[in-house]
């Protein structure tokens, strides 16, 4: 029994007994901390399979720059929010345990009947090492090679970042519109508009409610008021169960 | 058992996509959902170098690296969306996404 | 002239299509002013048709044209006009057209009035092109088309169901004819290999060497049993005579024209046209006359217990036509033809006369009703009189020729069975005196039945009266064209279309013996009516009580009306019914709306499926991956290589 295939077995389990954490935790904080080390185990059987320069870029992108967006993300959705572990219907649990064991056997089956490529590349490792190492390697390839996904790589990025940062934006300053019904208000996730009378169709301000069911239909027609001051209109909190600044 | 071969890796790399779906399947939050997606694509990722390790070839890799990429857009985005979502009052419950419903 | 054949029945075409569609908007009650020149420019064509043929001796044809033209099936639309041709344009335009002119009189005034002047030119082109057929295929579609006008025409006054009920009755017993008649055509051209009439090598001159072709005798016994079954619906012979009584329920112009003069004579036509075929087997002759006698005398019983004016005469039609059957079926072709012209003249009459009384009498129709009638219509009282003359054949009226000359044609037939169709011809001869001068004395004579207070009978107009005239005189000379017996102009004339069949010579005693019988015969039917109805010497009641179940099956036209309801009707309503509620409604629509049920079922099940969360949409792109690895896997790999 060599080195490689113990050190495999280490990382395999401790790979899978985090991402069954992934999974299983209730806390999406504590998911967040299995991913990343899921993650950084990940990062381990790529070094195992000759390729660092992934196994590093998995650790500074992944890790560093994704899930820790991902946990900044989780902060700023109120914690207390947290809906109940498993979905509604206890049928879709037990299909998907079910899909996923089929999956699994599946799976399973075409690894072992599979015909392998037997190595006919040419980047044996020899050849590897002889151009200086994997990142070199790879730099060969994607400049010459795979020169156009990259572009479009690039390209993808871009879009990713217009669209993160739209969805983002605060409502834009601008005019307001006649009809004065039941608002929205952008900027303040838990302010509700000023004290609106009741709308003609019965409709009350919105309020945050921790529990409150799926809201109802008549809450998708309402309209936008855009306004200059983003506090005119707005009376924080006080219509809410909480007294907190907003 | 005694060497290291390509099959360890892919049942590896299988394993994970499974714990990976199951998740996107059984979880309610959307975040957890969005965590489980990208293990998936990790588990996948694994695959790939895989192959490209047995077959001695630079593709698999190159691949991953855009995938990485691609997962990192995809993850912005999602995350937008479910924060532009939170602060509309909206609940990031998978399960009140129902305006598919007749 | 026989370039202008096709005028003949050109004319009383148009004059339908113009009424028909014109009618309603223009034309209205002015149909009269189309309808009867076309008539009449029939009637003039016809006259010089008779008159060219009488003089050439040639026969007349004009090919129209080609209609079917499949391979060696070829039916040519032509025309032929031989001598029996000529007479029978002549008696069906002369008729029709003289009951043109009546119904313009007794329509005035019907909202329909225009649909009539349409149906009833189709009616004469119908039947003007039935006679001038060359062939059987085209013969066959004008006799449907008769039969279809005199369908329209007896259920004229559509809003009465019993008119609705016996214009199909009428039409459906005609069907039944028209399927043997069908099969005798078909038989007639499997055997012959055409359908054409005439040349060397149609099916007459066949059917007469048909030893010498080697057509086997039951073949031809065949066909003409199944032609004189087709016949026998359309002319109202036993059993399928029930529809004619019941078509008194059309308006009496048409009972006149159609159920007097010309359809119920096309059967006959039909028959005389075939004779080469009957001649063939005796069989066939035997079966004709059968039905022809026994025709005649059941229709004479049942006549005498009527009360209806109309089917009193009906039932006389239809005994009649028994004797020109039973003529024909013993061999006396010319005098069949003679008695069917003779006939059309005065039962045409005698119908016109029953619609003067039954408009004079403001539509009453039951002679238990009338009486006395002779003092309020004169004319029609004379008319009437000189028909019921010619009916029971009274020399020198014209019926007596013909009669006469059908009961000596059959003693003297070539066949055995002749003599004894003579003797039942002189007891329905006995019996059809007696019933006709029951009409006219419980009719005209003796006291009124009615409230003259209250009914005021008029005699008819200028319109009504001029036809009933010209019949009139009609019956009285008409039957010197046949004058002297056996051996007159039109024996002479309509014997060329006869030629495989021997000339009738009889004697001089013979003749007058059988004149002087059959007048003694018909004076005692008249007697005996005198004394039952005018004296009242002899008590019709008395006598109807003392056989109450004799006069019961009378009365009731020997029950066949309930015999074929029972047989027939019946049973087939019951089907219908099993038909319309168990494999219409059962099977039929529960199977289609069971699809539809079905499918509304299983989309109402498989619209669960979309529950609009998204959790259980991802569930199903999961399943259906898995499905798709476990195919790929089953199909394209090495699991199971």
């Amino acid at each position: 029994m060599s080195w490689d295939v113990v050190f495999f077995y280490l990382i395999a389990a401790v790979s899978l007994i985090t991402a069954l954490g992934v999974v299983a935790a209730r806390n999406p904080v504590h998911s967040g901390i299995f991913l990343i080390l899921c993650f950084v185990n990940i990062a381990g059987i790529f070094v195992m399979l000759g390729a660092e320069f992934l196994a590093v870029i998995q650790i500074i992108v992944y890790t560093g720059a994704i899930l820790v967006l991902v946990l900044f993300v989780i902060m700023l959705v109120d914690p207390e929010d947290l809906p109940s572990f498993h979905t509604a219907e206890p049928l879709q649990r037990y299909l998907s345990f079910l899909l996923g064991a089929v999956l699994l056997l599946e799976i399973g089956a075409a690894i072992v009947t599979r015909t392998g490529i037997v190595g006919t590349g040419t980047a044996t490792p020899e050849n590897v090492a002889a151009v200086g190492g994997n990142t070199q390697a790879l730099g060969r390839i994607i400049y010459s090679k795979y020169l156009l996904a990259f572009e479009v790589t690039s390209l993808v990025l871009t879009v990713g970042v217009i669209g993160a940062v739209v969805l983002a934006l605060p409502e834009r300053l601008g005019e307001r519109l006649n009809t004065r019904r039941g608002t929205i208000s952008l900027s303040h996730s838990r302010g509700t508009d000023e004290a609106l009378p009741e709308g003609p169709r019965g409709e009350t301000p919105i309020r945050v409610d921790r529990n409150r069911p799926a809201p109802p239909a008549a809450a998708a027609q309402r309209t936008i008021i855009l306004t200059k001051d983003p506090d005119a209109h707005t009376r924080v909190g006080q219509t809410s169960d909480r007294t907190r600044q907003g | 058992m005694g060497e290291l071969t390509v099959e360890h890796f892919l049942f590896l790399s299988a394993a994970l996509f499974i714990i990976g779906m199951m998740g996107v399947l059984t979880r309610r939050n959307m975040l957890i959902i969005l965590m489980c997606i990208e293990l998936m694509v990790a588990a996948v990722s694994i695959s790939f170098v895989a192959f490209a390790w047995e077959s001695n070839t630079l593709g698999g890799q190159i691949f991953v690296l855009f995938a990485l990429a691609v997962a990192a857009a995809e993850a912005a985005v999602g995350l937008g969306i479910i924060l532009a979502l939170s602060r509309r009052g909206k609940s990031v419950d998978v399960d009140d996404l129902r305006s598919l419903r007749d | 002239m026989a370039d202008l054949l096709f005028l003949i029945p050109l004319l009383p075409l148009a004059a339908f299509c113009i009424n028909i569609l014109l009618g309603r908007s223009l034309i209205g009650g002015n149909a009269h002013w189309v309808a009867v020149p076309a008539v009449f420019g029939s009637w003039i064509l016809s006259l010089l048709v008779l008159l060219d043929i009488n003089d050439t001796e040639h026969a007349l044809s004009q090919r129209l044209f080609t209609w079917i033209p499949s391979g060696d099936f070829n039916v040519t639309a032509s025309l032929y006009a031989d001598q029996l041709t000529a007479i029978m344009l002549m008696v069906v335009s002369t008729v029709g057209l003289l009951v043109h002119v009546y119904s313009v009189g007794y329509m005035h005034g019907d909202p329909g009035f225009y649909r009539f002047f349409s149906y009833l030119p189709l009616f004469v082109f119908s039947m003007l092109m039935l006679v001038l057929a060359d062939n059987l295929l085209v013969l066959f579609v004008f006799w449907e088309a008769v039969g279809l006008c005199s369908y329209l025409l007896i259920g004229y006054y559509f809003r009465r169901r019993s008119a609705g009920n016996a214009a199909r009755k009428a039409f459906i017993v005609n069907r039944v004819g028209d399927l043997g008649f069908g099969l005798g055509i078909m038989l007639a051209f499997w055997t012959f290999g055409t359908i054409s009439f005439y040349g060397d090598a149609g099916i007459f001159e066949q059917a007469y060497n048909h030893e010498a072709l080697g057509i086997a005798g039951g073949t031809m016994t065949l066909m003409g049993i199944l032609l004189f079954i087709g016949a026998s619906g359309k002319s109202a012979q036993f059993p399928l005579h029930v529809w004619l009584p019941d078509a008194m329920e059309g308006p009496t112009p048409v009972s006149a024209l159609i159920h007097a003069a010309t359809m119920v004579t096309a059967g006959i036509y039909m028959v005389a046209r075939s004779y080469t075929i009957f001649i063939s087997s005796e069989t066939a002759m035997l079966f004709v006359t059968v039905i022809g006698a026994f025709t005649a005398l059941m229709a004479a019983t049942i006549a005498l217990t009527q009360n209806d004016i109309k089917r009193i005469v009906a039932y006389s039609t239809l005994s009649q036509l028994g004797y020109m059957a039973f003529a024909i079926g013993t061999g006396a072709w010319v005098a069949a033809i003679f008695h069917l012209m003779t006939h059309a003249f005065f039962k045409g009459l005698l119908f016109l006369g029953c619609g003067s009384v039954i408009h004079g009498m403001h539509e009453e129709q039951d002679i238990q009703k009338m009486g006395g009638l002779r003092k309020y219509m004169p004319l029609t009282f004379w008319t009437f009189l000189i028909g019921s003359l010619a009916n029971a054949g009274i020399f020198p009226l014209a019926g007596f020729w013909s009669k006469d000359e059908i009961l000596l044609g059959a003693w003297i037939s070539d066949y055995s069975f002749g003599p004894f169709a003579s003797i039942v011809g002189f007891a329905a001869a006995f019996l059809t005196a007696l019933y006709m001068f029951r009409l006219v004395f419980l009719v005209f004579f003796g006291k009124e039945r009615f409230d003259t207070s209250r009914l005021h009978p008029h005699e008819s107009g200028y319109w009504m009266a001029v036809p009933l005239v010209v019949l009139a005189v009609a019956s009285v000379v008409v039957g010197f064209v046949g004058f002297p017996p056996e051996d007159g102009w039109f024996h002479h004339f309509v014997h060329h279309a006869f030629e495989h069949v021997e000339e009738h010579h009889v004697t001089m005693t013979q003749t007058v013996t059988f004149g002087v019988l059959s007048t003694i015969v018909a004076l005692g039917g008249i007697f005996v009516a005198y004394l039952t109805y005018h004296k009242g010497t002899i008590s019709a009641e008395a006598m109807a009580a003392r056989f109450p179940a004799v006069y019961q099956f009378l009365y009731n036209k020997w029950y066949f009306d309930e015999l074929y309801g029972k047989i027939f009707v019946q049973p087939l309503q019951r089907f219908s019914d099993f038909l319309w509620k168990i494999v219409d409604i059962g099977v039929i629509d529960a199977a289609v709306n069971g699809v539809a049920t079905g499918i509304s079922a299983t989309s109402q099940r498989l619209r669960q499926v979309q529950t609009g969360l998204v959790a259980n949409y991802a569930l199903a792109i999961a399943l259906g991956m898995v499905l798709i690895v476990g195919v790929y896997l089953a199909g394209f790999s090495n699991l199971f290589r």
